[in-house]
């Protein structure tokens, strides 16, 4: 299949912006033809062959580059889509929204400008991994821990601007950052902050700056490419205790999500602690047919099963201590007594597993910032091997915990698919987020996931549930949910596309958010 | 499929999952020309012990008969830095036989770190 064009630009127009992005990037770094293929989906949800497929790609190497592309596509009016590294498959990779676009791609744009170990901090471009900041750091024996998501080989900036989570104190990782450098859409470049002050030395030290923080319009959006951003890194702790709490039963999430708000409130709990489902962990280093050979989800006699072959439970917390023993004796105490009325509830440290490999040996590198792909092996679940995360949030409440967890597990289990679910614990709220793994080939099954997915954000949102992220064919679907006083938030974010992008270049469809020539014809 | 299991050449890197009796059974018939790789799913522990370096330096062939999850990995990891021919089959649920052949891209990722 030829690669589609976008709305309103023809082969020839094409052609030329091509021509000038080689002019300005080389020749070697437009990708066209056979070479686009590695910027599609590769676990596309619509049968419909040509939807969200780019045209081209364009990779720059610096911000000088950037700016220039950035002005031939307004002069020829061709969309560009834009991403760090491309890696985030659970969301769409480095698909577009809007098929014809020009993947803008990131990923040569991989210097890491500073890490500071004094004040705990690093500069970095979007294209640096998480294996490229931990490696520069792990060089130099820095004694700074990173925060990394579960893979390892996506990018620091795009995970946090597209509002990403992680497992240390740290796990908030648009939090972390502090100070942008982002081109806009008539490739002006802006730095945010105190970036903003010529000579000034806090540019990674403090957000704010004078007069509106603007770091937040970048985030999950398509106002403008950041080509740098700071992240605060954590000072290496001097003692690091990393443990699992298992629960025998489905709904002791009730139970032990209200024992987890007051000691999450209180810093007890420190960092993004998770409470994961009994099928996600044993995917990680199982398959289904090892257990079942049945078809549909598993039956709670192979539950049981598992459980008692990998010493999980239904539910499972890792979590971690950080800090001098003086002090992580004393809340794993408070954490011990708070879960141990539920009944059946078992504690374990590292040196109590024997299994290998197993959850709390993999999971205690991931609370101390090690990069890593082994949360990739629930891919292999059911040998599929397509997956696509549904993400909504919910207070730290044991009862919207239970009720969103009957809600999905009831709907997802009724489409054949297991469970595979885990609620990570923010500050003040529980991210839900459950992973459907399906096979990418089968058309039946892709319609099939697509109606599940579908009626799952209708049901959350009749519940008051929205999603915090999510898969490229679904962004106006999250975004139509956020529909409060007629659709005020979604017209803003209008007027400021229409403002900063009035041609309308950048990631058309991010978030939900058109530009205005696109609007009708993109209403479904 | 089968003529992809039976292809008679010297391999740089033959994984197999150890955890699977038809991964072992094939892996076994394989040349002792192929040095074996046993794995587990992840390719964590594999891919930044000299692959990561490798396959930017020169071109590599490699085959498994491994999870989704190892092929998927290893496919998206090598791709950052080689073209890739790759051919894949499914075993069965659990198995996909697979060859890849590398070749480093031409032009050199900058990297700067200062």
């Amino acid at each position: 299949m030829a690669e589609p064009l976008p709305p309103g630009v023809n082969a020839k127009r094409m052609a030329d912006a091509l021509e000038r992005f080689r002019r300005i990037v080389g020749g070697d770094w437009v990708f066209s033809g056979e070479k686009v293929a590695s910027y599609y989906d590769p676990y596309t949800i619509p049968n419909e062959a040509e939807r969200h497929k780019a045209h081209a790609a364009v990779a720059p190497a610096s911000t000088e580059q950037v700016q220039e592309i950035v002005k031939v596509a307004n002069e020829l009016r061709v969309p560009l889509w834009t991403v760090s590294r491309g890696k985030n498959f659970a969301y769409g990779g480095a698909a577009p929204v809007l098929s014809g676009s020009v993947v803008l791609d990131l990923s040569r744009m991989n210097r890491i400008l500073e890490v500071n170990e004094k004040f705990g901090y690093a500069l970095i471009e979007p294209g640096v991994s998480y294996f490229d900041l931990y490696r520069h750091i792990q060089e130099r024996g820095l004694k700074l821990w990173l925060d990394v998501p579960d893979p390892g080989w996506g990018s620091v900036v795009g995970n946090a601007l597209d509002h990403g989570v992680g497992y240390t104190p740290y796990g908030d990782h648009f939090g972390m950052q502090c100070g942008m450098e982002v081109v806009l859409a008539d490739g002006e470049v802006v730095r945010t902050g105190m970036g903003a002050m010529p000579g000034n030395n806090t540019w990674q030290l403090f957000k704010y700056g004078f007069g509106p923080y603007v770091d937040g319009i970048f985030s999950q959006s398509n106002f403008g490419i950041v080509t740098k951003m700071g992240i605060w890194l954590m000072t290496e702790p001097s003692g690091y205790r990393p443990y699992l709490i298992t629960f025998p039963r489905a709904e002791d999430i009730e139970q032990v999500v209200e024992i987890v708000r007051p000691l999450r409130l209180n810093n007890v709990l420190q960092n993004a602690a998770t409470i994961r489902s009994l099928v996600l962990d044993a995917a990680l280093f199982t398959t289904k047919s090892q257990y079942y050979s049945g078809e549909g989800p598993i039956p709670d006699s192979v539950a049981k099963q598992i459980m008692a072959d990998q010493e999980i439970g239904m539910w499972n917390f890792c979590g971690a201590l950080y800090g001098p023993p003086a002090i992580t004796d004393v809340l794993w105490t408070a954490t011990r007594d708070a879960f141990a009325s539920i009944p059946g509830v078992k504690f374990y440290f590292p040196e109590d597993r024997k299994r290998r490999p197993d959850i709390l040996i993999h999971r205690a590198d991931t609370m101390k910032g090690i990069p890593k792909l082994t949360e990739f092996g629930f891919l292999n679940w059911n040998g599929g091997g397509g997956h696509v995360g549904f993400s909504p949030v919910s207070p730290i409440t044991g009862q919207d915990a239970i009720k969103q967890f009957r809600m999905v597990s009831g709907r997802v289990r009724e489409y054949g698919f297991d469970y595979m679910g885990l609620m990570a614990v923010g500050f003040r709220e529980l991210h839900h987020v459950t992973v459907i793994v399906y096979d990418p080939t089968s058309p039946k099954e892709r319609a099939k996931l697509n109606e599940l997915f579908s009626l799952m954000v209708r049901e959350a949102a009749a519940e008051g549930y929205g999603e915090y992220r999510t898969h490229i064919h679904y962004m106006d679907t999250i975004a139509g949910t956020y529909s409060w006083n007629n659709n005020a938030l979604m017209k803003m974010h209008q007027t400021i596309k229409d403002a900063l992008d009035p041609n309308g270049i950048l990631s058309p469809g991010k978030s939900g958010i058109w530009p205005r020539h696109l609007r009708e014809s993109t209403k479904t | 499929m089968a003529a992809l299991a039976t292809v008679s050449q010297n391999w740089d890197y033959a994984f197999f999952d150890e955890r699977f009796e038809e991964a072992r059974r094939l892996a076994a018939s394989w040349s002792g020309l192929n040095p074996l790789i046993e794995v587990q799913g992840d390719i964590t522990p594999f891919w930044s012990n000299g692959p990561d370096r490798t396959t930017r330096e020169r071109p590599l062939k490699l085959r498994g008969v491994t999870t989704e999850s190892f092929q998927f990995c290893l496919r998206i990891l090598v791709a950052e830095h080689a073209d890739l021919d790759a051919q894949v089959s499914r075993l069965d649920r659990n198995l996909l036989l697979w060859t890849m052949c590398t070749t480093p891209k031409n032009v050199i990722t900058e990297r700067r770190h200062g």
